[in-house]
């Protein structure tokens, strides 16, 4: 029996309207995500891999086709599908630990405490738990943001460009502490991003979406285990392949 | 009269000139002293320009002052606060402003929140808050007098009129403004109803909310000592009233420095709201 996937998208198209047109932004798309496992949507700006990743989240609901998660459609966001912000995602107004606190309400004081105190150990912010996020660097915000996330034992995470606005040397490192909690916990990641070698290095597989109104170009598996070597033959081939795919020249 | 104004401002324009030369240490008591020695020195210029004579029908002349001297002026503070007057009408005048604006503040913002939040209270509401705003707190004052006599009530609706609108539209403005991740993060985990407005809505606007209680404050002062004029026995509003009555401009010319005063003391106090933890992260760009 094959089991049901996480995520299964079929047919999904999404427009807007707009003064005179309609504005399509995606066109039929469809995408099964394994339980566990690690995707990446590539494309360019305005592909509308963001749109993709909000009907997963429950943030908007398609125009056709259905968006479902273990089987039952998406009807709007719930706590078992976290999504992780580029920026603003995390309340300033809140300490850290109030922060990674918030799925946990329901829970009783002490064992909210613990849950909090473990994802914030897990993501390595020990020492900082009193502390507000305009004293941490842009690197230990989106930190905060993945404890906060994992906080609610969530089957799936939601990142939308969570590492783009940090500079290129904290992003390499949060994506190798990004790999490090995956590999732990083993919850299923959809990862949007625009950056190429970043889908290479954090994806089981890259789904390259095309120009608006996105659609599916090609689905990439990436067979190479981690540490992966950004000058391995398998990695280059993978990269040439992703910038002929969205039809860019990488040789420049 | 005596040439000493002159000086003190001569004195001060060297001050200004002078300035570039001093670190801000030394310039930062420097110019505001200066400053208002200018003021002062231009005052009582003022006033020996304003006298005429007057001349009587036996042919003699007597120079009539129009205008307090600065040192006129202080006489009838020192007399007033030695008196008691200062002293007791200021307080009635605060008492008035912090009823009144407290009242704004605790219906104004909740209902800013709401109104921000809910599509459909905006929609029932926007329209009726927009009509009564730009309506002058002193147009109220017949009606504010009809419903509650000449008492402390009157001022105090007058204060929350005229605070209300400023808090609810700066508060529906905050939650306006919110950015979209934090909202959505807040569906994310399911928050909802009061914890909705406790965790996030309210937090995400208090900078905001605060800058609108200065704004509403200042105008609150503002629109005390007007409605004091008419509405009231009491308050430095009604002091400057009866001392211009009484033709006695010195008093008017105490009292009005002593709103002055007032005003940035008050000013003073809700600034500090501004440095709690919970307001400064919205406001850190500015500071």
């Amino acid at each position: 029996m094959i089991p049901t996937p996480k995520i299964r998208l079929r047919g999904v198209c999404k427009s807007y309207p707009r003064k005179n047109d309609v504005l399509e932004v995606l066109s039929d798309v469809d995408l099964d995500v394994r339980e566990g496992e690690f995707v990446c949507l590539l494309g360019p700006s305005g592909c509308g891999k963001s749109t993709l990743l909000n009907l997963m989240g429950g943030f908007a609901t398609p125009s056709s086709g259905t968006v479902a998660v273990d089987g039952d459609a998406v009807e709007g966001p719930d706590p078992r599908r976290v999504f992780v912000f580029q920026e603003y995602g995390i309340f300033p107004w809140a300490t850290v630990s109030e922060n990674v606190s918030l799925g946990l309400r329901d829970k009783p004081k002490a064992e909210a405490a613990s849950i909090a105190q473990k994802n914030i150990e897990l993501v390595g912010l020990q020492g900082f738990e009193n502390v507000y996020p305009s004293e941490l660097s842009g690197g230990m915000k989106q930190r905060v943001a993945v404890a906060r996330a994992l906080a609610v034992s969530p089957d799936l995470i939601l990142m939308d460009e969570p590492f783009g606005s940090l500079d290129s040397l904290t992003r390499l490192t949060m994506r190798a502490e990004l790999l490090r909690i995956w590999k732990q916990k083993r919850t299923t990641i959809v990862f949007v991003t625009h950056d190429v070698d970043e889908s290479i290095q954090l994806a089981e597989r890259i789904v390259v979406l095309s120009q608006r109104p996105g659609r599916i170009l090609d689905v990439l598996p990436v067979a190479l285990e981690h540490p992966r070597d950004v000058g391995s033959p398998e990695y280059v081939r993978i990269k040439k392949r992703l910038y002929e795919t969205m039809g860019v020249r990488h040789a420049i | 009269m005596n040439p000493w104004p002159y000086y003190v401002a001569i004195l001060s324009v060297v001050v200004f000139a002078t300035s570039r030369r001093f670190p801000r240490s030394v310039t930062r008591f420097t110019l505001p002293l200066a400053t208002t020695a200018l003021f002062l020195a231009a005052w009582r210029v003022s006033c020996h320009w304003m006298e005429y004579d007057l001349r009587f029908p036996d042919g003699t002349i007597k120079r009539i002052p129009v205008f307090p001297t600065p040192y006129e002026t202080a006489v009838a503070m020192e007399q007033m606060f030695r008196d008691g007057t200062i002293v007791r009408y200021t307080v009635a005048s605060v008492y008035r402003v912090a009823a009144g604006f407290g009242l704004a503040c605790l219906v104004g913002v909740p209902l800013g929140l709401w109104m921000g939040w809910s599509t459909r209270a905006f929609d029932a509401l926007n329209p009726l808050v927009q009509s009564l705003r730009p309506i002058s707190p002193i147009a109220w004052i017949p009606l504010a007098i009809l419903w509650f006599g000449i008492k402390d009530a009157a001022a105090i609706y007058l204060v929350f009129v005229s605070s209300v609108f400023p808090m609810v539209t700066g508060t529906m403005a905050a939650v306006h403004g919110i950015p979209a991740a934090y909202v959505r993060s807040a569906q994310n985990f399911r928050l909802s109803g009061f914890e909705l407005y406790r965790r996030v809505l309210f937090p995400a606007s208090l900078p905001q909310i605060v800058t609108s209680m200065r704004i509403a404050l200042g105008v609150s002062w503002m629109v005390i000592v007007a409605a004091e004029m008419i509405a009231v026995d009491s308050g430095l509003g009604y002091l400057i009233m009866d001392a211009r009555n009484a033709n006695n401009y010195a008093r008017v010319c105490g009292g009005m420095m002593c709103i002055g005063f007032v005003g940035v003391g008050l000013d003073w106090c809700i600034r500090r709201l501004e440095h709690l933890d919970e307001v400064r992260w919205g406001l850190s760009k500015l500071t």
